[in-house]
């Protein structure tokens, strides 16, 4: 079994403490109680696992039938397209899936990671300027939501995109599809180990 | 009048974000580039368990954050 190795820091600390402790600071900013207590559970998580607290929970990468899998996001979809949105039963669901999918990246990290080659630099450092852009649009969005009063003046992609999940099986539908897709990217399901 | 050129204005960065991203997406997806495919760059950053449970942690909040959370500001 390899060691868990750690990846270059910031400070002293795993960049995505950063990310995930900033992101904490500004859900306590915008006095949103129920992510502020989601991001500090994920802070905690990921600085326990960088410290090394969470060794016993340590197991060998899960291989699911890939059919087990597309049942199982089909009947997401449904599930979320049909039960109406932020609701207990909703709410449920997600938590529900959350211990799964963690269950399903905790693995043990294998082998050694292979140093970089430039195509592999470029490749981040065009995603992470992108995302970061994203990330300034919408959180400037929002700041001048906040400062002007008006939700529709500045809309943040929450605004521009809840309405649609809100009032159609379809929208929701399409979203939880595409966001399902997106996570079967992340776990790399399909992918060969 | 001022207010939708402002939401309009926004809205048409948030599009072109949308198109600078799909633009990157299918620009690099073939191997053998200057800038490696997004694939190949996931991949490359699933390595790290942290890596995985951050990303894994974003993922699963944006859906709670649209189906579960009420949308307010």
């Amino acid at each position: 079994m390899a060691e868990n190795r750690k990846i270059g820091g910031i400070l002293g600390f795993n960049p995505w403490i950063w990310v995930f402790g900033l992101t904490l600071a500004l859900q306590l900013i915008r006095g949103s109680w129920g992510d502020t207590i989601i991001f500090a559970f994920d802070t905690a998580l990921i600085l326990a696992n960088e410290l090394g607290m969470l060794k016993f929970l340590r197991h060998e990468r899960p291989r699911i039938e890939k059919r087990v899998i597309a049942v199982g996001m089909v009947c997401l979809a449904v599930a979320l397209s049909l039960i109406p949105p932020h609701t207990m039963a909703s709410a449920l669901i997600f938590i529900g899936l959350l211990p799964i999918v963690l269950w399903m990246v905790w693995y043990q990290d294998r082998g050694v990671k292979a140093k970089a080659q430039r195509a592999m630099f470029w490749a981040k450092v065009a995603w992470v300027t992108f995302a970061v852009a994203v990330c300034l649009w919408e959180y400037s969005a929002n700041l001048l939501t906040i400062a002007s009063g008006e939700l529709y003046a500045y809309p943040t992609i929450s605004v521009l995109v809840a309405p649609w999940i809100d009032t159609t099986a379809l929208g929701r539908f399409m979203f939880t599809a595409v966001w399902l897709l997106l996570g079967l990217g992340f776990l790399r399901i399909w992918r060969k180990p | 009048m001022e207010k939708t050129l402002k939401g309009l204005t926004t809205i048409a960065g948030y599009l072109t974000l949308v198109v600078i991203g799909v633009t990157l997406f299918v620009m690099t997806s073939k191997p053998g580039g200057k800038i490696a495919p997004m694939t190949a760059l996931v991949d490359r950053i699933m390595h790290h368990r942290t890596t995985r449970i951050a990303i894994i942690l974003a993922w699963w909040w944006v859906g709670w954050h649209f189906m579960v959370n009420t949308v307010r500001r």
